[in-house]
């Protein structure tokens, strides 16, 4: 058919048709579309519009390395405190300040000792040096990175967590580099409370308190070391048990509620096994006060009045409605490892946004219009070839971005019109190369049109190459809108391959058959 | 109008004119150099790290009354945006504060009446990162497409590509330093796929002078650098045309966020174009490229 192998011809042909098909939601007007039934909309869709376009919250949020390896180190030392004495070690001054955590060895005969107990407490890897018999600990650098990213794997998870019970539509939630998290929230115009509730570990545990050891005993320092002073805005200082009767990695859930006295409160209920811990504990206790410790601060201190056997409970204190269903939402949500600051933060108002795709597409067609004339001018009837075969490539991209469920942004639409002003190259570099055939003697004119292709493939094909490094570059160095455009910039030149090179033959070889010309003229 | 596109067999002195070429390349990157190291770049929010706001008031905005209210920021900075005197853009660099508690400060400061178009916060540490990486990133590509041409052509032809390659680049950036316009993201974008779009004519141009080297085995290497620059002129200038069109589209239309994108776009073809023709091809005749050519003679061609 057409002297071009058939089965080429259907292929090329059905690739455009499954192309149309999958570019058609975009040229669709919203009410129509609205019509489509879901099932078919998770697939047949439009492409996905950036937040620069649709306006919405852009966050990358950082864990808190300081906060991260304090805790990390706190818990270190409390393992070390009981470890040490296990083994018979005598030791004081045991502290922890910034990166490093020191301790006194009294015996310089068990130093050695000391730092084998030390080692092995924790399972990465640990930097001991020792001055005189003061043992500094610090992380190693490989374990500090295998920390933060241990860190950014569990605050993804719980990330994800606490956005979805806000209700946000459809949430992007990505890890970036070593420590770093992007959430991506569409429509989201203040995202103060969302990173309110990023900025909070929720870390909540169940002590018993020290009853024995009043406040002013311990600011004194007649303190024993298995308890702990601490505050908070209901209790006022107050004397804990280091060790935690339950944490909140036991709870099942959390909500919020009421008290008996109508007062805001957070209900929470454990998992079996957490449940039990609280049962026993609460039924060797009853008389005794137990404290509810949230991000090292009492939330209240009740004393149990009988076992609670059944795993749930009522936490009392200081709250609003708000507050307290701000709180079950953390807890029901997990612990984060370390709070997570904000290290970039977009937003884009949704009229920003109309107004950028107002501008992109208007520039996108007016740039199309002036190509189109251009071709026609200086190609004639060649030029309408290389401005269908352009329409045909504009096709296949949208195909492929909404096809691969791409997020166009603003530069991404730079790039669309990018490819608009370069995919028409091809075609010049063809045609200009079939008038030099011509020049050289060729004259039947199905010789000038393949060996004008062939003359000009490899060319086309380096420089399609060339840029699609680029892409990939800017693909690896670019998030969010940056990114968008290597993508639309690599499937562009995808498509204008495909166009150029297939489609445009093909409506060559069609037109010679049809018309049979004695010449070729430009 | 067609004719004027038809008259296609150049005979012109490329290499003659090349000299002249050299040193008004040398003028252009002595300036661009000398400008980055005295007058730096005008990085934007995205390698800088800070705050950026836009946002529109009710009113005409007082931008004297603004700055009073705004003055507890470091390095704040105040611009009008739109023509009706509503809108602002205010830059400022926190100073260890929290990004939440900072723009709380700066609401309440400007107070209501105001609606907030933009809110950008960036972190020095992301800034400086960024740096780096859009650094290695263009250099990575730079080096990428070099390596490439060196498989399908000649060494020689790397090189002449990477020359003319860092040419434009620097120029391009030189520029931006000149005239301080802003240095965001969004341009190192337009660099890159410069990058990888101005390689485009020295390709055609290359792939001609291969074919030129095997049809004629006794030209000089200067002969034929002058014949397939000749032959391949006029797609050189017509691609560049189509593209410069739609990127000067992009100037002028496509709104502020695309301006610095479209003038490193706008610049890079035109230098493209330039440094295709009077930099990547007569840098050739300084190479033994016959003699590389004749040696390997099974380079792959898709001609055949």
């Amino acid at each position: 058919m057409f002297g071009y192998s058939k089965i080429r011809v259907v292929i090329v042909g059905i690739v455009l048709a499954v192309g149309l098909f999958f570019a058609l939601p975009n040229f669709l007007p919203k009410e129509m579309y609205n019509q489509v039934p879901s099932s078919v909309k998770s697939w047949w869709k439009p492409v996905t519009l950036g937040l620069d376009l649709q306006g919405g919250s852009y966050l990358v949020m950082e864990v808190d390395t300081n906060t991260l390896i304090h805790e990390k180190l706190e818990s270190l030392a409390d393992l070390t405190r009981s470890a040490l004495r296990e083994g018979k070690i005598r030791f004081s001054g045991l502290k922890t300040e910034n990166d490093t955590m020191t301790v006194k060895v009294l015996n310089a005969a068990q130093l050695n000792e000391a730092r084998e107990i030390i080692r092995k407490q924790e399972s990465v890897g640990l930097d001991i040096s020792a001055e005189g018999t003061t043992l500094s600990v610090k992380y190693t650098a490989d374990a500090l990175s295998a920390l933060k990213n241990q860190a950014v794997q569990q605050s993804l998870e719980i990330v994800r967590k606490r956005i979805d019970e806000l209700g946000t539509k459809e949430p992007l939630i990505q890890q970036q580099g070593e420590d770093r998290i992007v959430i991506q929230l569409p429509g989201v115009q203040d995202p103060a409370e969302i990173k309110a509730l990023m900025g909070k570990t929720a870390k909540m545990t169940f002590h018993l308190v020290d009853e024995e050891t009043t406040p002013q005993m311990a600011q004194m320092g007649k303190i024993s070391a298995d308890s702990m002073l601490m505050t908070g805005e209901d209790t006022g200082y107050i004397v804990l048990k280091r060790s935690v009767v339950v944490g909140g990695e036991s709870l099942e859930d959390s909500r919020g509620t009421y008290d008996e006295n109508g007062r805001p409160a957070v209900s929470f209920s454990f998992k079996s096994a957490g449940a039990k811990k609280f049962g026993n504990a609460t039924r060797d206790n009853v008389g005794r006060r137990l404290a509810i410790v949230l991000d090292g601060k009492v939330i209240s201190a009740p004393t149990i009045n009988s076992p609670i056997t059944g795993g749930k409970g009522i936490i009392t204190g200081n709250f609003t409605v708000q507050t307290a269903n701000d709180l079950a939402l953390l807890l029901r949500s997990g612990a984060l490892p370390a709070p997570l600051l904000v290290a970039e933060e977009r937003v884009v108002g949704a009229g920003l946004g109309e107004d950028s795709i107002k501008a992109g597409t208007t520039a996108c067609w007016i740039g199309l219009a002036l190509v189109f004339a251009f071709m026609i001018i200086v190609y004639g009837w060649f030029g309408v070839v290389a401005d269908l075969v352009l329409i045909a490539n504009g096709i296949m991209l949208l195909a492929l971005l909404s096809l691969l469920g791409a997020t166009l942004t603003l530069p991404g639409l730079a790039g669309i019109a990018l490819t608009v002003g370069m995919a028409v190259d091809a075609n010049i570099i063809i045609f200009e190369r079939m008038k030099e055939e011509q020049m050289h003697g060729i004259t039947v004119p199905k010789d000038v049109l393949t060996r004008g292709f062939a003359g000009s493939f490899s060319a086309i094909l380096d420089g399609q190459l060339t840029t699609l490094f680029a892409a990939l570059f800017l693909f690896w160095l670019g998030s969010g809108p940056v990114r968008g455009f290597g993508v639309t910039l690599g499937l562009g030149l995808a498509s204008t391959m495909f166009a150029a090179i297939c489609v445009s033959k093909l409506i060559l070889m069609a037109w010679m058959n049809v018309k049979n010309p004695k010449e070729i003229k430009f | 109008m067609s004719k004027l596109f038809k008259k296609r067999e150049y005979s012109i002195d490329f290499m003659g004119q090349a000299k002249f070429a050299y040193i008004l390349s040398a003028i252009m990157l002595i300036v661009s150099v000398v400008s980055l190291a005295t007058r730096g770049l005008n990085y934007g929010i995205d390698f800088m790290g800070g705050v950026q706001i836009e946002a529109s008031s009710e009113n005409e905005i007082q931008m004297d009354v603004v700055r009073q209210k705004l003055s507890f920021l470091k390095d704040l900075s105040l611009q009008s945006v739109g023509t009706d005197g509503k809108g602002i853009l205010i830059q400022a660099q926190p100073e260890g504060e929290n990004s939440n508690a900072l723009l709380t400060k700066i609401k309440d400061a400007l107070g209501a009446g105001y609606s907030y178009n933009e809110v950008e916060i960036v972190g020095p540490a992301v800034g400086a990162e960024l740096k780096y990486k859009s650094l290695l990133a263009s250099i990575l590509a730079l080096l990428a497409i070099a390596v490439y041409i060196w498989f399908r052509f000649e060494w020689p032809f790397a090189v002449g590509c990477l020359l003319a390659l860092a040419h434009d680049m620097i120029i391009v950036v030189g520029f931006f330093s000149l005239f301080q316009i802003e240095f965001d993201m969004v341009v190192v974008a337009g660099l890159l796929s410069l990058a990888g779009y101005d390689c485009n004519d020295t390709i055609v141009s290359y792939d001609r002078m291969r074919e030129n080297l095997k049809k004629y085995r006794k030209a000089s290497v200067r002969e034929l650098l002058n014949r397939s620059t000749n032959e391949t002129f006029s797609r050189t200038i017509l691609t560049s045309l189509t593209t410069l069109f739609v990127v000067l589209v992009l100037l002028f239309v496509g709104g502020e966020t695309l301006q610095g994108f479209s003038i490193a776009m706008v610049l890079g073809t035109i230098f493209g174009t330039y440094s295709s023709i009077y930099l990547a091809m007569p840098l050739l005749q300084y190479f033994d490229v016959r003699s590389v050519g004749n040696s390997a003679d099974a380079t792959p061609d898709f001609n055949k």
